[in-house]
């Protein structure tokens, strides 16, 4: 194992649905991502990288094969361990924002916080940096509602990193937005990769992926290739 | 939809309309069946229905009841009463013995006799609240005359309307004994119907010859099955459940409506990597805050409908009775609709 690995996944097959509707989505993906690394998975859509990346959060359980994270092996039957680990390690940003309507920006900020023994003044500390760093701190008391969708964005990933987690994970999050404001939000993931983050990044774009360090190809379920985009990264990562 | 610039968030007004309803229902169910309790009692003249007259005849020993009473305790029965009923023309006088844990009527104040009191050396009464303007004080107690002697008055008992209750007068058994004498008719009482014939059995037994003890223990006809069903008590408490359930089943619907409007919140905790234990706090605080605003303002239709209908009448023990049942219906709901939403959650989270 090289010691700079964070994620190291080995034959994880993942299968939905029984019987005749079985689908069987990872069969068997080798796959690792180093510190400070910024990747793009990239396939069609049912090749299975969105499961790839819900499987990297430990959003979902897989049938067979070995999960390592820093070279130790996450638990992925005890639910309470999958939680722990997404509630310390990992912020996700998803396409369509998960922002909650009656919950204004801070309040949706601050969720995370609220159950990992943080103050109420820390609470506010720590969002209002988050705020201040995706330039959204004005729009603090706005509900989603009343934000563009690049101002939702900015919000769900002040939500993601606002915890400080080593690892962001990003689901199509330019899928909704415009190209321009799809680029600002390139440009913060780009920012928070170069702060030391480790970024995986799920895109069906192009123009995303090209930006990242490395990008990963998924086809039917397993690697179809891998290369580095020969981007300019401060933390270059390994392919593997 | 803005309230005091706090974001309402969708299915919060179906919720609080169906809450609502379900707390008009319970309450006025409550409240019935308190009221169907205390009708059959003043009905029944505080009797549950299934009493048995006895007389006990040719007792050469008028303190028989002494040594009777101490046996009946040791019995370990504990849900019985024996009325000594007085004769007298103007109010409905009675002894009474009591053991156990038997249906109290209404008390407009004070409290009913226990076994202490009902077997006492001191004399107690309990009033119909048509008697309490004979009521006086004196030592800061409350004293009451009947027949020149002078009782303790424990509380007095009635209903706002017109019923036999408030024309009854209760003394303790010892003092009933003492002015009617042992050679009387009583009646036995007893909570459970199947409990009558083994104490009557009993006080056959007690009292020893040559006293005798005449008491019908054969059991009345059986009511059928279809008799009890078609019975209009019956119908009516059948009717105000079936219209109990189908408000719960509305509500099992409105809540999964209720649900789906959270399905992102839902989403953004598990992402979050909330506990199970923060899911629940959150979620029940959500769901609580509009069953409570809800109970609330049912309560306060059910006391404007009291307002307007004159013999309804509800008290604070129904309300809180109403809450209780809510707050136990509301939780059942709760819980399995929110593991039904988990699992739809779990198929469907790309959405979101």
């Amino acid at each position: 194992m090289a010691d700079n690995y964070i994620i190291e996944i080995k034959d994880i097959h993942k299968t939905f649905g029984k019987k005749d509707g079985k689908v069987e989505a990872l069969r068997g993906i080798d796959i690792a991502f180093c510190e400070g690394e910024m990747t793009a998975v990239m396939g069609k859509s049912g090749s299975g990288k969105s499961t790839l990346l819900n499987i990297i959060g430990g959003m979902m359980s897989f049938d067979s094969g070995e999960y390592l994270y820093k070279g130790k092996e996450v638990n992925f039957k005890s639910q309470s361990e999958l939680t722990k680990f997404r509630r310390k390690e990992v912020g996700f940003v998803v396409q369509y924002f998960a922002l909650v309507d009656d919950l204004n920006v801070f309040q949706n900020v601050a969720l995370p916080l609220k159950y990992m023994g943080v103050s109420g003044r820390n609470i506010k500390k720590r969002v209002m940096e988050a705020l201040t760093e995706l330039d959204i701190k004005e729009k603090a008391k706005a509900y989603p509602n009343e934000l563009s969708g690049g101002q939702q964005q900015r919000v769900a990933i002040a939500r993601a990193i606002v915890k400080n987690p080593e690892l962001i994970l990003a689901d199509e999050p330019t899928g909704a937005l415009d190209e321009a404001t799809g680029e600002s939000v390139q440009d913060i993931f780009r920012e928070l990769n170069n702060k030391g983050k480790t970024v995986i990044i799920v895109t069906h774009d192009e123009k995303v992926a090209e930006k990242c360090d490395r990008i990963i190809r998924i086809k039917d379920g397993v690697v179809d290739d891998t290369y580095e985009t020969g981007k300019e990264s401060d933390n270059k990562g390994e392919s593997v | 939809m803005k309230i005091f610039g706090k974001k309402i968030p969708g299915g919060n007004f179906l919720l609080f309309l169906s809450f609502t309803t379900i707390s008009v229902c319970i309450i006025l169910i409550v409240s019935t069946m308190r009221k169907e309790s205390i009708n059959s009692l003043s009905k029944n003249a505080l009797y549950t229905g299934h009493q048995r007259e006895f007389s006990i005849k040719y007792s050469e020993d008028e303190k028989q009841w002494e040594q009777v009473i101490p046996k009946l305790c040791g019995k370990g029965y504990n849900n019985f009463a024996v009325y000594a009923p007085l004769e007298d023309s103007e109010k409905i006088v009675r002894g009474l013995y009591i053991k156990g844990k038997t249906d109290i009527p209404p008390m407009v104040r004070g409290k009913y006799f226990d076994e202490s009191t009902s077997w006492s050396d001191k004399p107690y009464a309990v009033l119909g609240r048509e008697f309490e303007r004979d009521v006086y004080v004196r030592d800061g107690r409350r004293y009451y005359s009947y027949n020149n002697k002078e009782y303790e008055v424990l509380g007095i008992m009635g209903t706002k309307e017109d019923s036999r209750i408030n024309y009854m007068v209760i003394i303790d058994f010892r003092s009933a004994v003492g002015i009617a004498g042992i050679n009387k008719e009583y009646v036995l009482d007893t909570k459970k119907e199947s409990d009558l014939y083994d104490v009557g059995g009993d006080l056959i037994v007690y009292f020893a010859s040559p006293a005798e003890v005449y008491i019908g223990l054969d059991k009345g006809p059986e009511e059928s099955f279809m008799e009890k069903l078609i019975s209009s008590e019956v119908i009516m408490d059948t009717m105000q459940i079936m219209i109990l359930i189908s408000f719960l089943l509305s509500t099992i619907i409105v809540t999964l409506i209720w649900f789906r409007f959270r399905r992102q919140m839902m989403f953004a905790w598990k992402l979050c990597g909330y506990e199970k234990y923060a899911e629940y706090i959150e979620m029940a605080k959500r769901y609580y805050m509009t069953a409570g605003v809800s109970f609330v303002a049912g309560s306060i239709i059910m006391f404007a409908i009291m307002g307007i209908i004159s013999n309804m009448a509800i008290t604070a023990g129904d309300i809180i009775t109403a809450l209780g049942m809510t707050i136990g219906f509301g939780t059942v709901i709760l819980f399995t609709c929110y593991a039904i939403e988990k699992r739809r959650l779990q198929k469907n989270s790309k959405k979101y």
